[in-house]
């Protein structure tokens, strides 16, 4: 399933307007100007999609599964040294004291609802511009090895690739959301853009 | 199988508050939990919204989530780390923590309602006690470490933290081409005093010749126990030079201070001081071993001395 230039564009356009939006809600609760934008987008199936992802060892995943108009999961993915980097540019390092195991339930807690934010504001975005409904069910928080978060799903699976830079006061730091639709879902997103872009003109 | 009364009593006896908003955040359902935890009744909550029931509620991030719940059916949670809470439930009996106010862990759901209305369900767990018991884990945690480094006696810093901070300081030391003295300190005829008047008046002695020679010191200097009545001064950023000024006022202070009831003079002190620079390399058990030298050099030329290696 290949996208024209101009899909692409559609699709890294709404994902801007999705992160900008997950960004303003994160300066908020944060009390910090952050900035999201996304650099790069990637539409593929899911065994190209895990050559093009970062080669990490260990990631910090958040993802929420994906129901409705859509089907699939949503992912946030952080490299595990961006994601502590992360927590502590937007956190500072009050949260470092303590135990190991201590430091990581912050580190969990933080990056969850991060995740949850970025995740539901994109795919809202998602959702309403395209005129769709998708819902989506409870954060999960999680690491693992980056080739895990491919391994279950079907050969026909598109990927979604979307980078993500989050520039905070303290520091930028990059992560990946990765969506992942099943082949029908996928379908279904190409004939939405198209309507969408229709519509535009 | 066992028959409930209704929906409302498991949520009545649910150990979380469980709230219900519409659209306008109208608190439609309000449990016994939270009845129970904020005093305020659910015939009082119920038709109100939440700024109603506290005046200063404004919690942006709780609101967007409502209304992100209800616009789109996904759920979302607050949590403790970064929202602290979401409700200012107060806590009532206040333990030695201090926290004023229950800390929170918020899940909000979408619900419909009868009508087919879309609402928020918001469960709120208190987690006042891990909080607690994570800072007090914490404070205990910094407490171990600090005391791992410390003389109990005296409470300056001990051998084992001297070893680990005159690595990183010589380190230090080399890249910025800055020089280090240091002072080895040694209690004269400590011994006798032990022997005639007892150990508790030797920890006395040793712990107001420490408070004597802390003031000579700067706060960046750092002042170590070696073992028994032997002491050990870094001066960072010191030439030899100004080490042996320091240990002169060390040894005059010493020398004038009538220590744990002792008249002054009667309690001294001999000083070794050597230094390291950039010029003049040395590793941190020569820096020390030369002190020490110089120390035993004072004691034999006749005690209460600072001798130097020149």
């Amino acid at each position: 399933m290949k996208l024209t230039e101009s899909q692409l564009d559609t699709l890294k356009e709404i994902s801007n307007i999705g992160v900008s939006r997950a960004a303003t809600q994160l300066s908020t609760l944060l009390n910090d100007e952050i900035v999201m934008r996304v650099p790069e987008i990637y539409f593929l199936p899911v065994d190209e999609a895990v050559r093009l992802m970062p080669e990490y060892e260990n990631v910090s995943v958040v993802y929420q599964d994906l129901k409705g108009d859509f089907s699939g999961r949503a992912h946030l993915v952080f490299h595990n040294d961006e994601s502590r980097l992360l927590v502590h540019a937007l956190i500072g390092t009050a949260f470092t004291q303590g135990s190991e195991d201590m430091r990581r339930l912050y580190e969990t807690e933080t990056m969850m609802e991060i995740g949850n934010i970025v995740i539901s504001t994109c795919i809202s975005t998602f959702a309403n511009l395209l005129k769709n409904e998708i819902v989506l069910t409870t954060p999960t928080y999680t690491e693992l090895h980056v080739s895990k978060l491919f391994d279950r799903w079907p050969e026909d699976t598109v990927s979604m690739i979307i980078e993500t830079t989050l520039c905070a006061s303290k520091r930028d730091v990059t992560g990946t959301l990765l969506i992942m639709l099943t082949i029908g879902s996928a379908k279904n997103l190409l004939i939405r853009i198209a309507d969408f872009c229709q519509n535009i003109e | 199988m066992l028959e409930f009364t209704s929906y409302k009593d498991i949520c009545d006896n649910t150990p979380l508050g469980i709230i219900v908003l519409d659209r306008v955040k109208k608190i439609h359902y309000w449990n016994e939990w939270l009845e129970n935890m904020t005093t305020i009744r659910a015939e009082n909550a119920i038709g109100k919204a939440l700024c109603d029931l506290y005046p200063d509620f404004c919690h942006n991030r709780f609101n967007w989530a409502v209304d992100y719940v209800i616009a789109n059916k996904s759920p979302q949670i607050l949590s403790q780390a970064l929202n602290h809470f979401v409700l200012p439930i107060s806590i009532r009996s206040r333990g030695r923590h201090g926290l004023p106010v229950m800390q929170q862990y918020v899940q909000i759901f979408p619900m419909n309602g009868k009508n087919g209305e879309m609402h928020a369900i918001v469960f709120i767990q208190d987690v006042t006690e891990s909080v607690i018991r994570s800072s007090e884990y914490a404070e205990l945690m910094q407490k171990l470490r600090e005391d791992s480094f410390r003389d109990p006696l005296t409470g300056i810093f001990n051998r084992r933290f001297m070893w680990d901070w005159l690595l990183l300081q010589l380190k230090r030391n080399e890249r910025e081409k800055k020089p280090l003295a240091c002072m080895m300190l040694d209690l004269d005829h400590f011994k006798r005093i032990n022997d005639t008047y007892g150990h508790e008046k030797g920890d006395e002695v040793l712990k107001s010749f420490v408070e004597v020679t802390r003031r000579c010191l700067r706060n960046s200097d750092v002042f170590v126990r070696y073992g028994g009545e032997e002491f050990v001064a870094f001066l960072p950023d010191n030439e030899l030079l100004q080490g042996i000024h320091t240990a002169q006022r060390v040894r005059e202070s010493i020398a004038a201070s009538g220590l744990a009831s002792f008249k002054p003079g009667e309690i001294t002190c001999s000083i070794g001081v050597s230094s390291w620079n950039y010029d003049n390399p040395c590793t941190g058990e020569d820096l020390l071993r030369n002190a020490d030298k110089h120390l035993y050099k004072a004691k034999n030329n006749g005690r209460n001395q600072v001798v130097p290696v020149l």
